[in-house]
């Protein structure tokens, strides 16, 4: 083992050697120094593990040095005994006032001397080994921040870029991850020429491991190949779109909850652009808001459970027929639920009052209104869910 | 006078010879210090011999720079003088024994 390197400061040198001798037979290692200047060059160079420091020296004094090496980045740190005479009750104040961890009094105790210095030499150790215990949480810490930062990336990829251009359909959407990872996604497929799906879903938690599911569950609906969103045959006409009670179904037997721990909801929309006919099944989902030209609203309640329950209790699949300058308003519980200082939530009725007080208004007009509806809520309250709005406004002569 | 028995830590043996020669020089500068009135020097010299004689085992070196220390302070020369012969006389004649 390393011996502990001391540093002993006096300009009296019968003082000097005494502490060298009995330090020395303790097992420490010694360096020297006469007065204030020596002692600051000799702690820079050689970095001691404790010093013990006389006041009175020529050149410079013990107050002063300490001064110097409280000053210095590389010293700061190093524990100083200051050396006294027995009646200097002002001096010990003032060195204790200079940042000195303890006092040996004059004439030397051998008994007093390493007892100090052995408690000050173990809280030295103690803390550098917590400074490097914190150090390595630091590291710990910025390494998940990394990894959610990661995560979200991921899962904005998912997501839309854009808005889609599909025959009748014009399309709006908000997309507000919160800090962490919120476990939300949608999409828009067009599977052929009649036929656009739309869903959004939520995944429970936040995160890496929500991200993850919502990574999977993306991967799951996504419509090539053979999927469960619309399978391939062999014969004509060589696929099979997949009814929403079909996706919902699949999805509840692909993701039972023991499978991840996680449970997730999902409004998934199959939309006939020719017809305007739309099917749906809402599995534990905000049910989506279906805004007539007129300006009435339904609210579609088809469906089931969240996903994960295992089939339970059965899931039901709903039919509605869009007609033109009809809106659909698909979104998830971050805007809901999102509180003010008051602790009061959004809330459904006032997500349904934003849209009907924007029927004359855009589709996008409307997006943007009912977002800022919720800020103008929020009141300065942190979102703490993914904030997700996806809105469709069916028109068969675009 | 009687005899001053000093009890040293065996561990100092070595250091004893040049611990004495040291107090020979503080000595030798008191009396300079006195001999020009020099009452900070004074102050110095028993303030110094006050920290280091203790360690040691010579208690009355201590002692002796206590009161020195005082002196100077109080600006008492001829105290500082006959304090200054007495500690001479009390080197000159310690009987050192040197413990386990």
């Amino acid at each position: 083992m390393v011996k502990e390197k001391i540093l002993v400061v006096d300009d009296v040198e019968d003082n000097r050697n005494l502490l060298r001798v009995m330090l020395v037979k303790h097992g420490y290692s010694i360096l020297s120094a006469e007065n204030g200047l020596e002692a600051v060059a000799l702690a820079e160079k050689e970095q001691p593990d404790l010093i013990l420091l006389d006041i009175m020296m020529p050149v410079q004094d013990g107050f002063e040095a300490c001064m110097e090496l409280k000053g210095k980045e590389i010293t700061k740190d190093i524990p100083v005994i200051f050396l006294s005479a027995k009646d200097d009750v002002t001096d010990k104040l003032k060195g204790l006032e200079l940042g000195a961890a303890d006092y040996i009094t004059k004439p030397f105790n051998k008994a007093e001397v390493i007892a100090r210095t052995k408690t000050q030499l173990k809280l030295y150790g103690l803390t550098r080994t917590l400074a490097q215990a914190n150090d390595e949480l630091r590291e710990k810490q910025d390494k998940i921040d990394e990894d959610l930062i990661a995560a979200a990336h991921i899962q904005h990829s998912l997501i839309p870029s854009e808005v889609p251009a599909i025959a009748h359909c014009g399309f709006a959407f908000r997309f507000v991850p919160s800090d962490l990872s919120g476990g939300d996604i949608f999409n828009i497929l067009r599977l052929d020429e009649d036929f656009v799906v739309i869903y959004i879903a939520d995944v429970c938690g936040h995160g890496v491991p929500a991200a993850m599911v919502t990574v999977a569950v993306a991967q799951s609906l996504q419509p090539h190949g053979r999927s469960i969103v619309k399978d391939t045959l062999d014969k004509p006409p060589y696929y099979r779109i997949s009814s929403p009670l079909d996706v919902v179904e699949k999805l509840d037997q692909q993701y039972p909850l023991d499978r991840f721990g996680r449970f997730f909801t999902i409004a998934y929309i199959l939309l006939n652009i020719r017809t305007g006919e739309l099917r749906y099944c809402n599995a534990g989902h905000q049910l989506p808001v279906l805004q007539r030209q007129s300006g009435e609203i339904e609210l579609l309640e088809a469906g089931g459970p969240i996903i994960g329950m295992g089939d339970m209790v059965p899931f039901e699949e709903g039919c509605v027929t869009m007609h033109p300058g009809d809106r659909l308003y698909l979104y998830t519980d971050g805007i809901v639920e999102h509180t003010n200082p008051d602790d009061d939530y959004f809330g459904e009725e006032r997500l349904y009052g934003v849209i009907a007080g924007q029927r004359a208004a855009s589709l996008d007009e409307c997006c943007t209104e009912l977002l800022e509806e919720v800020r103008l809520f929020a009141d300065g309250c942190r979102a703490d869910d993914d904030i997700t709005l996806v809105a469709l406004e069916y028109d068969p002569e675009k | 006078m009687a005899i001053l028995t000093v009890h040293v830590d065996i561990d100092l043996e070595e250091l004893i010879p040049g611990f004495l020669a040291n107090r020979q020089k503080d000595i030798a500068a008191l009396r300079a210090a006195v001999a020009s009135g020099d009452m900070a020097e004074i102050t110095r010299l028993g303030h110094s011999l006050k920290g280091v004689g203790g360690g040691y085992g010579f208690d009355f070196i201590t002692e002796m720079g206590k009161k020195i220390e005082d002196s100077g302070k109080a600006g008492e020369l001829a105290t500082a003088e006959a304090l200054t012969n007495s500690l001479d006389e009390m080197l000159a004649t310690a009987e050192i024994v040197f413990d386990e």
